[in-house]
């Protein structure tokens, strides 16, 4: 391939996939012996932090092995930190925790409370960014050709970011991601920077799907989880008429809403694209199917999106309406606030291999949850689940991520990991621990046998009556005709006993009593959704509220059921 | 449902009659858009909506969000139904209630 005749996206690209290649190849060195670079990343934390005033109060100095480790220093949880991330972003101190440089804290996700926030070095950033985007562009491209280079990315990624007293920034950690792009960010974007760094008052699922849509060539669509790509077909499917006018005539609809700074900005960059527009709506007449976005965009052939865990079934439901089983799809691996963890090596696997040299690695399993069984990455049992303990270069050190992860493999010597659920996040009344694979999976067969669809559901434990049971809070698609909610009950609570076995067996010794399904008001969640945005949650950190944990979230849900219940 | 639309002083106030649910967000959706263009701030009077749904809060909410720069929306006069609705959902923490 000849480089000068690439565009300047292009270049970039084949920059990207260069060093990225390198970086791939020195992971797979690192799997083959991962003790020895996880053991001498701990060690030169361990130096490098020595004298912070975390370091000084454990003796990081005096610690020369694991095990000396594991005595010295305890398992932490966040609000071991708390106090400390308080003076580090409000007076701006330095030393606590870190010595290394914190240029960002990453807004967790959190429930409907406060957010916390979480430090990212810069070392953790480089990191991030480094397998984030050179990794991913050398295995897509490895997968689908170089010459895949060339065209646009529509990306969904939205980074609103707000600087703190300290002068660190302050969003979520794929927004920041996205950032260090810098200038390059409108050559690789189909999306203008009024959508990918909003104001709150802008719908940026307008402007996503308008430009997406404007961008014929579009090769790849990129975003946090794949239920982003799934929602902004479903807007497309609803919204196509206002969207086709306003391409062939490159004007904002008024009905569009957003603050007039940003509309005559935007409006200043926009042209008529009458053949475009008319392309469009010929495919939109012919209605939406399963072979949609091939129509829509003709040189797609890669997604990337979380699609585990409590997303796969949106992955799912968009091949079944609008995608097929035509594209390539790359699953990010492990990536929280508080670093990466595993990074995928192939194209269309799930799987993905802990990355050694990102943070030291600890495991606790989830299925006796007891600390004095931790191990480390060399004695991870293939088929078991744990919980990740992490220490990081960010300041946290064997800090519990409450994400359980199970190990499906090894890749040379180095455990290959998915994520499951996230631990807070199973219904354990009576110790069952039910998680959000089993309730959906149930809920799933439940579906199948009825033929009827859900747009979304949470679950809540009820402890009101005697027996305890749970409650299936669903926003029903469509339901069939005559077909009863005591009837769903009854399916669901069977399909249920099958998912989660111990659940079962409680079941049937009358501990726990017959679930109970209701039905929530047609757009619930995406009024959760609205809402959650508008009190400053990122839509690329928005995860459904599969288990209800708090009484806030509660009462917001069973504030709209259908009226019958 | 019916939009029965006055002045006070600068603002529009609309009275909403009847409920604003799937069927009907639409028609006040589409009626805000068209009709409430000031700047002088918008009242929602309440006091004849019988319910309310989430499709009618998502209305409310990006109504709310349209107007922060318009001299904002003010909720008023709420039936007790509705009012335990836009408590448990948070909303009276997000909308200006008078």
């Amino acid at each position: 391939m000849d480089i000068s005749k690439l565009t300047p996206m292009g270049q970039l690209n084949m920059k990207s996939y260069m060093e990225g290649k390198k970086i791939y190849e020195h992971l797979i060195e690192m799997t083959k012996d991962p003790m020895r670079h996880n053991t001498e990343l701990l060690m030169r934390i361990l130096d490098d932090n020595k004298d912070t005033e975390y370091g000084r109060k454990y003796g990081f100095s005096e610690i020369r092995t694991i095990e000396e480790y594991q005595v010295r220093v305890p398992i932490t949880m966040f609000d071991d930190y708390a106090g400390y991330i308080y003076e580090m972003t409000e007076e701006g101190k330095t030393d606590l925790i870190t010595s290394y440089h914190v240029g960002h804290y990453a807004k967790s996700s959190g429930t409907m409370g406060n957010p916390k926030r979480i430090p990212v070095s810069d070392i953790s950033l480089d990191i991030l960014n480094r397998y984030n985007q050179l990794v991913r562009t050398a295995i897509q491209c490895d997968a689908l050709g170089l010459d895949w280079i060339e065209p646009p990315v529509v990306n969904l990624i939205e980074v609103p970011m707000t600087t703190l007293k300290s002068g660190a920034t302050y969003g979520a950690i794929s927004g920041r991601i996205v950032l260090t792009l810098g200038d390059n960010l409108s050559l690789f974007m189909t999306s203008p920077k009024e959508a990918m760094m909003p104001d709150p008052k802008t719908n940026t699922r307008y402007l996503h799907a308008r430009y997406a849509l404007m961008s014929k060539d579009t090769s790849l669509i990129v975003c946090s989880y794949i239920s982003m790509i799934l929602e902004m077909m479903q807007y497309i499917e609803k919204e196509w008429r206002t969207l086709v006018s306003d391409i062939e005539s490159g004007d904002i609809d008024d009905s569009i809403k957003m603050p007039e700074e940003v509309r005559a900005s935007l409006r200043e960059k926009l042209r008529p694209m009458p053949e475009r527009a008319a392309e469009l709506r010929s495919i939109f007449e012919a209605g939406f199917d399963e072979s949609v976005m091939s129509r829509i965009w003709p040189n797609l052939v890669s997604m990337v999106g979380i699609a585990t865990g409590g997303f796969s079934d949106y992955l799912k439901r968009l091949k079944e309406k609008y995608a097929g089983d035509r594209y390539r799809y790359l699953f990010p691996g492990v990536i929280a606030s508080e670093g990466l963890f595993t990074t995928p090596l192939h194209m269309d696997d799930v799987n993905a291999v802990i990355v050694p040299d990102s943070m030291f690695y600890e495991f606790i399993p989830v299925d006796t949850d007891d600390p004095a069984d931790i191990v480390t990455m060399d004695k991870l049992e293939v088929g078991r689940t744990y919980e990740i303990v992490a220490t990081n270069t960010s300041g946290f050190y064997r800090y519990r991520m409450r994400d359980a992860l199970k190990v499906t493999g090894m890749f040379n010597n180095t455990p290959m990991m998915e994520f499951q659920y996230r631990i807070d996040q199973s219904m354990n009344m009576t110790g069952e621990k039910t998680t959000e694979v089993a309730l959906r999976a149930a809920l799933d067969m439940t579906e199948r046998t009825f033929g009827f669809r859900v747009v979304d559901f949470s679950v809540y434990p009820d402890s009101s009556g005697d027996p305890l049971k749970y409650v299936y809070l669903i926003e029903p698609d469509r339901i069939p005709e005559g077909l009863t909610r005591e009837r769903i009950d009854e399916n669901l609570n069977s399909n249920l006993c099958q998912t989660n076995q111990l659940y079962g067996y409680k079941f049937e010794k009358g501990i726990l009593g017959m679930l109970d399904v209701k039905f929530l008001q047609p757009e619930t969640y995406l009024l959760y959704r609205d809402l959650m945005i508008s009190k400053g949650t990122a839509s690329s950190q928005l995860k459904p509220p599969r288990i209800i944990t708090s009484e806030i979230q509660k009462r917001f849900f069973l504030a709209l059921l259908e009226e019958d219940q | 449902m019916e939009i029965i639309e006055s002045r006070d002083g600068d603002r529009v106030v609309l009275r909403i009659v009847g409920r604003l649910d799937t069927n009907t967000a639409p028609q006040l959706d589409s009626y805000l858009k068209t009709n409430v263009t000031s700047d002088g701030g918008l009242v929602l009077d309440m006091s004849e909506l019988d319910y309310v749904s989430s499709a009618g809060l998502r209305v409310i909410l990006a109504t709310h969000k349209v107007m922060s720069n318009r001299g904002g929306l003010y909720v008023t006069n709420v039936k007790d139904t509705v009012m335990e609705v836009l408590e448990a959902t948070g909303f009276t923490d997000v909308l200006n209630m008078e």
